[in-house]
């Protein structure tokens, strides 16, 4: 039985609103339960009061940082796997982020059906 | 005696005597005073006191000729000889003053001498201004080539705030195209996404038009009117994902955004990015990021002022930052020309570029006059 995106939760983090909207737009489409934050510290807030099943994060962002976030979820909730999405005009680059534990890094201008399909599979879910 | 008997009272000899006195003294009388006139027209006479030596002395000559006739029939032969002294005296001191005087007048340049050397001078003057030319334009070549080099600075971020609206963009518009795929076809959710696209492209043009604005050649513009507003948020707009990118606050204080002043506002964008941009670099690796822009408006001056969070400048550099090829940035970071050349372009606007010393912080202010009207155009 396969599972349902109902069941999960992803968190969205961006502090650029038209990729924020159309992130969460997909995933709702999609039927996943959407948090979103525009910077890393709400982000962090956030998974701390929820159960939260996936974070896609920007890195570039006022107000805490998406390296920042990357390592405390990290440290705090090992199990929830992140996806980085770079902008490529960053002080870091894939290969940090790979090596601070994101699960997979996606350069913006992103193809958004990938970037489904690959949420779906990291968290199980038939695409 | 009068001298008449002398001449035996004959008329021929006496007559002829006289009237030659007469005409003499009369010559005499009128050279001293063509002589004034000469001297009073021609302001530059070099050894005037010469020609009132010479004056006096033709003068009192005259004056023993007049005698000569007085004592013809009036023997008042004692007037004439203190006359005939007198002259001696003044015609001796003149002889003796003119003898050191001949070799200082012969070095006196002769008229076909000064217009060769003036030519000379001519010559240099327009080969001095061929110089001045060349030298404006290699100014205008490095203030451009500082000016892209600001640019290159921000480059990165500027890249990062177009990339990622396009990204938005992208994916909105893939989304758009499955909705209009659907047998119902969502309008109103369609029409938010173009809303949402146009305004985000919005963006990006405002981004590319401050781009081309700062970065074209804008020496050559006339001075127009600035909203001060204008200028600080298309000055931002370049450097502010920089900023952000480091974790920098950027405060800017409030003015009145009606303010605005007469000038050349890509020249003074440029003033104010180096300066943010020098800011930027001073406190990007402190543990506090803070960096101010302030506007004050005075009724003879708009003053902008940049703070940053540094400790300020020690005083042995303080007068060398303003110096061409000056720079406490690590090799290959900074070109050491930007303070020198926003200090060129403040003052094209009549205006000055200084560090406030009294600040505890690094506080550089432009200070910009309200009436530029007659500033070059730089």
């Amino acid at each position: 039985m396969s599972k349902d995106p109902q069941d999960y939760t992803v968190l969205v983090v961006d502090d650029e609103e038209i990729i924020k909207k159309a992130l969460v737009f997909d995933f709702k489409r999609r039927g996943f339960s959407v948090l979103a934050a525009v910077n890393g510290t709400d982000a962090l807030a956030l998974v701390r009061r929820n159960k939260v099943d996936l974070v896609l994060s920007d890195i570039r962002m006022p107000g805490g940082d998406g390296i920042a976030l990357l390592e405390n979820v990290r440290s705090e909730h090992p199990s929830v796997p992140m996806v980085i999405l770079l902008s490529g005009f960053s002080d870091v680059d894939e290969a940090q982020c790979l090596a601070r534990g994101a699960r997979r890094v996606f350069k913006k201008p992103f193809d958004r059906k990938l970037l489904m399909q690959y949420v779906c599979e990291s968290l199980g879910i038939e695409g | 005696m009068p001298h008449g008997h002398c001449y035996f009272w004959r008329p021929e000899i006496l007559w002829l005597s006289v009237v030659s006195d007469a005409i003499i003294a009369a010559a005499y009388y009128a050279i001293p005073v063509v002589l004034f006139l000469f001297a009073r027209k021609k302001k530059d006479l070099p050894f005037i006191w010469m020609f009132f030596l010479f004056s006096g002395f033709i003068l009192l000559c005259g004056t023993t000729h007049i005698f000569e006739i007085v004592t013809v029939w009036t023997p008042m032969y004692r007037v004439l000889v203190l006359t005939k002294a007198a002259t001696a005296a003044i015609s001796i001191l003149t002889a003796v003053l003119l003898i050191p005087l001949i070799p200082k007048a012969l070095s006196l340049r002769s008229p076909a001498e000064l217009e060769a050397k003036n030519k000379e001078l001519e010559r240099e003057i327009r080969e001095r201004k061929r110089m001045e030319i060349l030298v404006r334009e290699q100014q205008l070549q490095i203030t451009q080539s500082a000016k892209m080099s600001a640019l290159g600075e921000m480059a990165g971020g500027v890249a990062h705030e177009i990339n990622n609206p396009l990204a938005g963009i992208k994916a909105v518009v893939s989304q758009m195209q499955e909705l209009l795929a659907e047998p119902t076809v969502d309008v109103a959710m369609l029409r938010e996404m173009a809303g949402d696209v146009e305004h985000t492209t919005d963006r990006i043009a405002k981004i590319v038009h401050g781009m081309r604005s700062f970065s074209r050649d804008s020496s050559a513009d006339a001075h127009t009117q600035v909203t001060v507003a204008d200028l600080i948020g298309e000055t931002l707009d370049l450097c502010g994902e920089r900023y952000r990118k480091h974790g920098i606050q950027l405060e800017v204080s409030r003015f009145d955004h009606r303010l605005s002043f007469t000038g050349n506002g890509t020249q003074v964008s440029q003033i104010l990015l180096n300066l943010l941009n020098n800011a930027h670099d001073a406190v990007a690796e402190l543990p506090e990021k803070w960096v101010k822009v302030e506007v004050r408006d005075t009724p003879e001056a708009i003053e902008f002022s940049v703070t940053d969070c540094g400790k300020g400048i020690p005083a042995p550099l303080r007068d060398k930052i303003f110096q061409p090829f000056f720079s406490t940035k690590e090799v290959g970071k900074g070109t050491g020309i930007g303070l020198s050349i926003s200090l060129g372009l403040a003052q094209n606007h009549g205006g000055t570029l200084y560090l406030d010393p009294k600040s505890e912080h690094t506080h550089f202010v432009l200070r910009l006059p309200r009436r530029t009207g007659n500033a070059e155009v730089g």
